[in-house]
């Protein structure tokens, strides 16, 4: 117990207490420089009945994961499948798609902003040389969120990280024993790569459905440079983890938006056991429990 | 392996959390958070359209002359948090140095990390936790307003009342009554002022076309007709305007010079529907359509840093623009050669009393709960706020208007860059309205607003739809706050 302690109590003071403070200030009206008032469930009924921004940001946020998570899986293992082959130079070229995930996100989403600048940036301008009419990005409602998700993919470094070490743990008789028996290359990744590599593509869905539900610095930096509107254009960017923030630091109804952090919660915990059950069904483990 | 079942266990755990959610809902009330008092008797300050009057009593003079007997000699360490940074931070303390040099035992030190909206978290923590700094200045108006509903910033009448050597009227009407509660109280002060609805223009592209530089347009029809003229376009591609309406512009200003008002203090109900407010969004509609929704954000999105040479005006993309006090700053420190002059905001024609109308923002100051050196922080405050050299000095200094109508009409005004002096005319002659006014929950006004009018702009809502959802959100918000 004596070996535990540090961790038990920074768990205790930074975790668990402070869940147990926002759980019973949920239930209250509260501003943080008065005392809550108890109130009950009424923030999460108003949450649930009344409150149509509530249901535009989970809206929105649905978005992201539902687009989002497959766009930046598929990106991130076809990358791993290209920094898998044996080539020369290749610690560089996994150097290079590794980079933008480390890069810090606020200044990261300002150089976006204007590299998808509708009238001056360079994107547009190679769409209008082709012809075409270019986008208004992140300057209109429709495009605002396809903006964030490119920006997601060109920073999949760490997912792809992870898909890199999930090849590298295939073992190459499975494709010598394919190749023998006329397997192609598809075959191949359908047969072998794919299932082989479930059990990682199932932890990166996860981890990903788990980020962009709390999707919040690129969408709260990307209103900025819309004229400063929290929640960009028409609300298109107003995500979820942004009006939570709104509710709490811009209207001081911190019992409101801690609600709004348990109900979250909960959604989150209830997608992530759908998917954990449902992996059950296409996760393949080598290992099988009895 | 184990099969799962129901066991009395299971039934029992399911109950009890059953029960226990029941219980909480039933415990739902409709218990408010307490808000200051309504006060029937005063009428409320409606922080719309006010004129600056000349000042009936002098501004005070020099801090070592009008020291507060209880304050003189005091040993102490005052923090000052600031909304500011760099150049501009020590602009601001310019007052207050001369103060320290009058009084060589008081200390303040500065900090200039509450810039913007984020700020206010960081002032709500510090008051919450009980270590707020002695005075703060913030940019973040409604933020201001909200924190002194939620009690953390407790109201100055009584160091009013009792500073014979202060004059409140002395100030700039609008920006102190929007430091005041819907109920009369007082809890700042305004530092600072700019209009943003001065009405910036090239003159060089103006005599390019043949027109008088000096006979700018004065109604919003005539300013359309003009800047129509400066349109151009590349095929059929609209690729710059003479006029975008909401380049730096807020909406709001559209409204007021339809002379429109967004709170009706007598019936203490917010009235975006106003005739006034429809009319101006309305105007602002038009306006979208004409050029088409998609070309003018395009065309937005491409504007430059404003607080650099890409400044639109600056860099010759638009002729007329509507900005605040600092583009005469800008175009002396990015674009000297650039030839601009200054006009009022343009009325509606239809609305000739609302001529003058415009907008006007500043930085409140107020004295944050649980300071333990009120009278010290209140006697800064009062030296920063009047003292007319230092004003002065400081408006120059940041291209600002000064919150003292004696140092605008002081005769060292005359040293400020002529330009600027027609910013600060504006300021004193026009009729310059907060927005959003001074009630609680104006920061939900304020946000409902942008989002309703950029929807309504959008195509998304009409404008009745959208003013009515602002009606829906706030007000009753305001009801709650209202009966305390």
């Amino acid at each position: 117990m004596f070996f535990i302690a540090p961790w038990v109590i920074g768990f205790v003071a930074f975790t668990a207490g402070p869940m147990a403070a926002s759980l019973y200030y949920s239930f209250t009206d509260f501003n943080v420089l008065q005392p809550p008032i108890w109130v009950g469930a009424s923030n999460y009924m108003h949450l649930v009945t009344d409150d149509e921004y509530f249901f535009q940001a989970l809206n929105n946020t649905l978005y992201m994961v539902v687009v989002g998570i497959p766009a930046t899986q598929v990106f991130a293992f076809i990358t791993a499948l290209l920094l898998n082959v044996k080539v020369k130079g290749i610690p560089a070229y996994r150097t290079l798609y590794f980079l933008p995930a480390i890069m810090p996100e606020v200044p990261i989403t300002l150089i976006w902003a204007w590299i998808f600048n509708p009238q001056l940036g360079p994107v547009n301008a190679a769409i209008s040389a082709l012809g075409l009419v270019p986008p208004l990005w992140l300057s209109g409602p429709t495009w605002a969120k396809p903006t964030l998700i490119l920006l997601g993919i060109w920073q999949v470094g760490t997912t792809t990280a992870i898909y890199l070490a999930g090849l590298q743990g295939v073992p190459q008789e499975m494709y010598e024993a394919a190749m023998i028996d006329g397997a192609g290359p598809l075959a191949r990744l359908r047969q072998i790569t794919i299932p082989l590599t479930s059990p990682v593509i199932a932890f990166n869905t996860i981890v990903g459905i788990i980020f962009f539900f709390q999707y919040f610095t690129q969408a709260y930096v990307a209103s900025s440079t819309q004229g400063g509107q929290v929640g960009g254009v028409e609300n298109s960017l107003l995500f979820y983890a942004v009006y939570l923030y709104q509710n709490a630091f811009q209207y001081l109804k911190m019992g409101y938006a801690s609600a709004m952090s348990w109900l979250l919660f909960l959604i989150v915990m209830a997608v992530t056991l759908l998917s954990l059950y449902g992996s059950s069904r296409w996760v393949y483990y080598e290992v099988r429990q009895r | 392996m184990s099969q799962s079942r129901l066991t009395r266990r299971v039934l029992l755990q399911s109950a009890l959390l059953g029960g226990a959610g029941l219980l909480l809902a039933s415990c739902g009330s409709t218990a408010q958070a307490p808000a200051p008092a309504a006060n029937a008797g005063q009428p409320s300050s409606n922080a719309a359209t006010t004129s600056l009057t000349t000042a009936s009593s002098a501004a005070t003079s020099s801090a070592a002359a009008a020291s507060a007997a209880n304050v003189a000699g005091k040993q102490a360490t005052i923090t000052w948090w600031m909304a500011s940074r760099g150049d501009d931070l020590l602009a601001f303390e310019t007052s207050p140095k001369v103060y320290m040099q009058s009084h060589p035992g008081v200390t303040i030190q500065f900090s200039g990390d509450i810039a913007g909206v984020g700020g206010t978290p960081k002032i709500q923590s510090a008051i919450a936790a009980g270590s707020p700094p002695d005075l703060v200045q913030t940019s973040d108006y409604p933020g201001a307003s909200g924190l002194y509903y939620t009690g953390a910033i407790p109201p100055i009448d009584d160091l009013i009342k009792a500073s014979k050597d202060f004059d409140i009227t002395t100030l700039e009407p609008a920006t102190t009554a929007a430091c005041k509660s819907f109920d009369g109280k007082q809890w700042g002060l305004p530092d600072q002022l700019y209009v943003t609805s001065d009405l910036f223009y090239n003159t060089k592209l103006l005599q390019d076309k043949g027109l008088d530089p000096t006979k700018p347009p004065t109604t919003l029809e005539e300013l359309e007709k003009t800047a129509a003229m400066f349109d151009v376009r590349n095929g059929d591609q609209l690729v710059q305007v003479g006029f975008h309406p909401s380049q730096t512009l807020s909406p709001q200003i559209y409204p007021f010079v339809f002379g429109g008002k967004f709170w009706d203090a007598d019936k203490q109900k917010v009235t975006p529907n106003d005739a006034g407010v429809i009319a101006g969004l309305q105007w602002l509609v038009a306006y979208y359509q004409k050029y088409g929704v998609d070309n003018l954000r395009r065309i937005q999105g491409g504007y430059g840093q404003y607080e650099s040479a890409q400044n639109a005006l600056l860099a010759g993309k638009v002729a007329f623009t509507g900005f605040w006090d600092a583009m005469v700053a800008y175009r002396n420190r990015y674009a000297p050669n650039v030839p601009i002059d200054m006009a009022w905001f343009p009325y509606a024609a239809a609305h000739p009393e609302a001529k003058g109308a415009g907008t006007i923002g500043f930085n409140p100051t107020f004295i944050p709960k649980g300071t333990k050196q009120r009278d010290l922080a209140w006697d800064i405050l009062k030296f920063n706020e009047t003292d007319t050299d230092t004003v002065l000095q400081t408006s120059i200094l940041l291209a600002n208007t000064p919150q003292s109508v004696a140092a605008i009409q002081s005769p060292a005004a005359s040293k400020a860059d002529p330009l600027l002096k027609k910013c600060w005319d504006y300021a004193a002659r026009g009729k310059m309205n907060i927005f959003p006014p001074p009630i609680p929950a104006n920061a939900q006004y304020a946000q409902e607003w942008k989002t309703q009018t950029d929807l309504i702009v959008g195509g998304k809502a009409t404008v009745q739809e959208g003013m009515q959802k602002i009606i829906d959100v706030v007000q009753p918000q305001v009801d709650k706050a209202l009966k305390g």
